[in-house]
């Protein structure tokens, strides 16, 4: 290093200020009279420094290249993490569009169930038909009386009235407040809870059972089904 | 680097250099022992770490960065025969929030401007309540906390909400709230099959129906990734990763279509609520390869909220209430005489109001005059004394045989949990009166796919087809593996099964089933009104019910529709408007054509008159 650094400061040829002891002129001084003649000395002279011949563009090229390896490895550790947060971004957007997907598919699901489908033909006043008669194409005969569709036979929606009426949304079920609204889908049928919620159930949802639909939370010993009891002939 | 003492440089710095020199020294001094010190900790430490547990460390940095994840694998979906969605696994979120780290005033950033507000809890509570669709005090209760209640550290806010709905509470802001992910399993369809779906408790277990049954099918095996991640959380990448796909459950397709399983739903509720029945029941099954098209219940459970329906009807009440069939029953004693070559379907009858037999006194539900009439006459009018004089040509075992080949008083496996095989005891347990009423349906039980099964046998030309409900079982990437059908068992002769049939064509033509005939089709089948015990032996209510086939020549749907313990007087009860329009729907659904041939159906009476009153 020193040799490079030299060769930078002190361009070959120029001879340096005499300032500095090592590289001052040489002083010759008067001979001294009787003296003998004294040995001459080699007058000390800037010489130029060794060129390092293909040294200098060696080291540059070697710098060069651990700075072009480094480089490159910065670039590629770069574009190979920025690629890491590319997948994370596609990866949300992918679980964005699924979620909408999926959302549009209940959603057509829920339409195209055959309750949905009676409530909106009920609601546009379509009706049931009535009997049908069919054409044999072989003999051209007609098979069957048809009759025609009577304006009050629109579509019953028992099924759909039960969903409502036990109020299940899909949105949201409230998680605390009322223990009726609970979803116990968590509790098997041994589970005494689930038997309150459903001696809880309204009158016009089960109007079927009004001999066991009301009973009290002792009678049911227990456990969801009441215990079996002595029962009057009814007929 | 050792300063020089001696030479021209040393005289160059002059007296100075002779002040500072000790100075020097000790900082060197001071600089190497300090390296030295720092150089035998780092190497303490190297030895430390690479000599004395060098697995252990690296195994603790690795585990450190590591992270592993279960791939869950997708439930598959359940079906109906015509690729409709009946049961699929969806998406959904549980909104808790921490209520002690919960401050009265936070900050969130506007959406719109992207400037930070500041918002009070009261404002966000009134943010949420369109959101979750909540009244604004039960939201505080959650979200805050009762007044004066220690707060908790855990508090629902809202369970199982959509995706969007998580999103758009999310954005609300409120720190401490949390939203945590879960799949549940969606109905699109509500209560149509639910009965048979079963469904899942709220921690995603099978927990009834064909959730249960067919959850090895449906779950499918989960699967497991392990990875790096940097201190951001982000997968470092080409470091060691593992990853062990999920295997996704196997979709199941049924055999029900939900077409008419919902037109028999609305049949069946709209007849409970006419009768105010117990509960009013239907199956509808294709003849020719046994697929059970529905089986609807008057109370169905909706398998998103099975808690609100009673335990007793979380399973179709189809596989699960046996009941004493009554005259439907007496198809198997009419088949097994003919079969035996004992009977004739014109073979002539007197039949009185009451007949006695081994000091046993039969008697009619209604009282009528004596009639000269045919066995296919008896059959027809459904006479009990008839049936008997018909029955009591075989042996208690040849007819007990009979009844146990159709599948009477065995379990019958459609893969619904809880089914019921119903009881049927042998006849050497048969008392003396038992041995002429299970002749016509009484003293033993079956459920209403018993009956659909015997009935299949009469309208399959004799061959007897296992109901199945499960069709296929769909691979995640869409092989199809059928169930393969049940292999066809020859119970009666082609003969017995096509005189049957007339027998039945009958009873819609002239006996008890008038109500059952539908405008263009040819119509068979055998009502019945059997007594139902309650629980303590005695008889107090009725089972009624009524088997039909069509087009009865060559059937290829049938229904059967039981109604048990309506109230009111019997004579008016009638499941006949219920069979007419589920046989109507099925017809219709499946494009089966109108019979072109004339009914083929026996006389009832002997003679030229055929209309005789019931009295």
């Amino acid at each position: 290093m020193g040799n490079r650094s030299q060769t930078r400061f002190v361009p070959h040829g120029i001879p340096a200020t005499a300032v500095d002891g090592a590289t001052a002129r040489a002083f010759v001084p008067e001979p001294a009279h009787g003296a003998p003649e004294p040995r001459r000395r080699t007058a000390l002279s800037v010489v130029p420094a060794v060129v390092g011949g293909r040294r200098l563009p060696f080291a540059v090229f070697c710098f060069g290249v651990m700075l072009a390896a480094l480089a490159t490895v910065l670039v590629l550790n770069i574009s190979v993490s920025g690629g890491q947060y590319e997948v994370v971004k596609l990866r949300n957007q992918e679980q964005a569009l699924t979620q909408e997907n999926e959302a549009l598919s209940q959603q057509a699901q829920k339409l195209e169930a055959p309750q949905s489908v009676a409530a909106k033909a009920a609601e546009l006043g379509m009706v049931v038909p009535g009997s049908v008669a069919s054409i044999d194409l072989d003999t051209l005969k007609v098979a069957g009386t048809s009759s025609a569709a009577k304006a009050e036979e629109s579509p019953t929606s028992l099924v759909a009235d039960r969903e409502t009426a036990a109020g299940t949304s899909p949105a949201a079920e409230p998680a605390t407040g009322s223990t009726a609204a609970e979803p116990a889908t968590g509790s098997t049928a041994e589970d005494p809870a689930t038997g309150s919620t459903t001696g809880e159930e309204p009158a016009a949802d089960a109007p079927a059972r009004t001999v066991d639909a009301d009973f009290a939370g002792e009678e049911l010993n227990g456990g969801t089904i009441p215990a079996p009891a002595q029962q009057q002939p009814q007929n | 680097m050792a300063a020089p003492r001696t030479g021209t440089a040393g005289t160059r710095t002059g007296d100075d250099g002779t002040r500072q020199q000790p100075r020097t020294g000790v900082r060197l001094r001071a600089g190497l022992a300090m390296a030295l010190v720092m150089l035998l900790v780092l190497g303490g430490r190297l030895f430390f770490v690479q000599g004395l547990d060098p697995e252990g460390i690296a195994q603790a940095a690795v585990k450190n960065r590591i992270r592993a994840q279960t791939i869950q694998a997708e439930r598959g979906q359940i079906l109906d025969s015509e690729g409709r969605v009946l049961a699929a696994s969806v998406e959904r979120y549980d909104l808790v929030v921490n209520q002690r780290l919960l401050k009265s005033e936070f900050t969130r950033k506007n959406q719109q401007s992207g400037e930070r507000e500041k918002v009070t809890i009261d404002q966000a509570i009134a943010e949420l309540v369109p959101l979750l669709d909540q009244d604004a005090q039960t939201l505080r209760t959650s979200i805050v906390g009762r007044d004066g209640a220690e707060k908790k550290g855990y508090s629902y806010v809202a369970k199982g909400v959509t995706p969007e709905v998580r999103n758009a509470v999310l954005a609300v802001g409120i720190p401490s709230l949390t939203s945590e992910q879960r799949t549940e399993r969606n109905y699109p369809n509500g209560s149509v099959a639910g009965s048979i779906l079963g469904f899942m408790t709220s921690d995603g277990k099978a927990a009834e129906g064909l959730e249960l049954s067919q959850d090895g099918a449906l779950s499918g095996t989960d699967g497991k990734k392990t990875y790096e991640v940097g201190a951001d959380g982000i997968r470092i990448p080409m470091a060691t990763m593992q990853e062990v796909d999920a295997v996704d459950g196997q979709d199941v397709r049924l055999t029900i279509n939900s077409d008419i399983q919902w037109a028999a739903q609305e049949a069946v509720m709209a007849k409970q609520k006419q009768f105010n029945a117990e509960w009013v029941n239907a199956v509808v099954v294709e003849v020719k390869t046994g697929k059970i098209r529905a089986l609807a219940d008057s109370t169905t459970v909706d398998p998103s909220d099975p808690g609100a329906t009673d335990p007793e009807f979380r399973t179709s009440t189809t596989v699960t209430q046996a009941f004493e069939p009554g005259s439907t029953g007496k198809v198997a004693t009419f088949a097994a005489a003919l079969e035996e070559g004992v009977l004739e379907p014109t073979e002539e009858f007197t039949v009185k109001n009451s007949y006695t037999i081994q000091n046993e006194k039969i008697n009619d539900s209604l009282k009528h005059a004596t009639f000269q009439m045919t066995a296919a006459g008896i059959f027809a009018r459904s006479y009990n004394t008839g049936t008997v004089m018909i029955g009591s040509r075989l042996t208690n075992e040849q007819r007990y045989q009979w009844m146990k080949k159709l599948g009477i008083g065995a379990r019958i496996e459609i893969g619904l949990p809880s089914s019921n095989p119903g009881i049927f005891a042998p006849p050497a347990a048969w008392d003396r009166r038992q041995q002429f009423t299970t002749m016509f349906g009484q003293a033993y039980t079956q459920t209403a796919l018993h009956t659909a099964k015997i009935f299949q046998t009469v309208g399959n030309h004799g061959v007897q087809i296992e109901p199945s409900l499960i069709e296929a079982y769909i691979d995640p990437d869409g092989t199809e593996h059928p169930v393969a059908a049940a292999t066809p068992k020859r119970i009666f002769s082609e003969e017995t099964s096509e005189e049957m049939r007339r027998m039945m064509e009958s009873v819609v033509d002239a006996g008890t089933g008038t109500h059952m005939a539908i405008e263009g089709y040819r119509v068979g089948g055998k009502s019945g009104t059997g007594q139902a015990a309650g629980p303590t032996g005695v008889y107090d209510g009725h089972t009624s019910s009524f088997a039909g086939m069509v087009p009865i020549d060559d059937p290829k749907y049938l229904v059967v529709v039981t109604m048990h313990r309506p109230k009111g007087n019997w004579r008016t009860w009638s499941v006949g408007d219920t069979f007419t329009r589920i046989m109507s729907q099925t017809l219709n659904t499946y494009d089966v054509a109108p019979s072109t041939t004339e009914s083929q159906a026996y006389k009832v009476f002997v003679g030229k008159n055929q209309k005789y009153s019931w009295d």
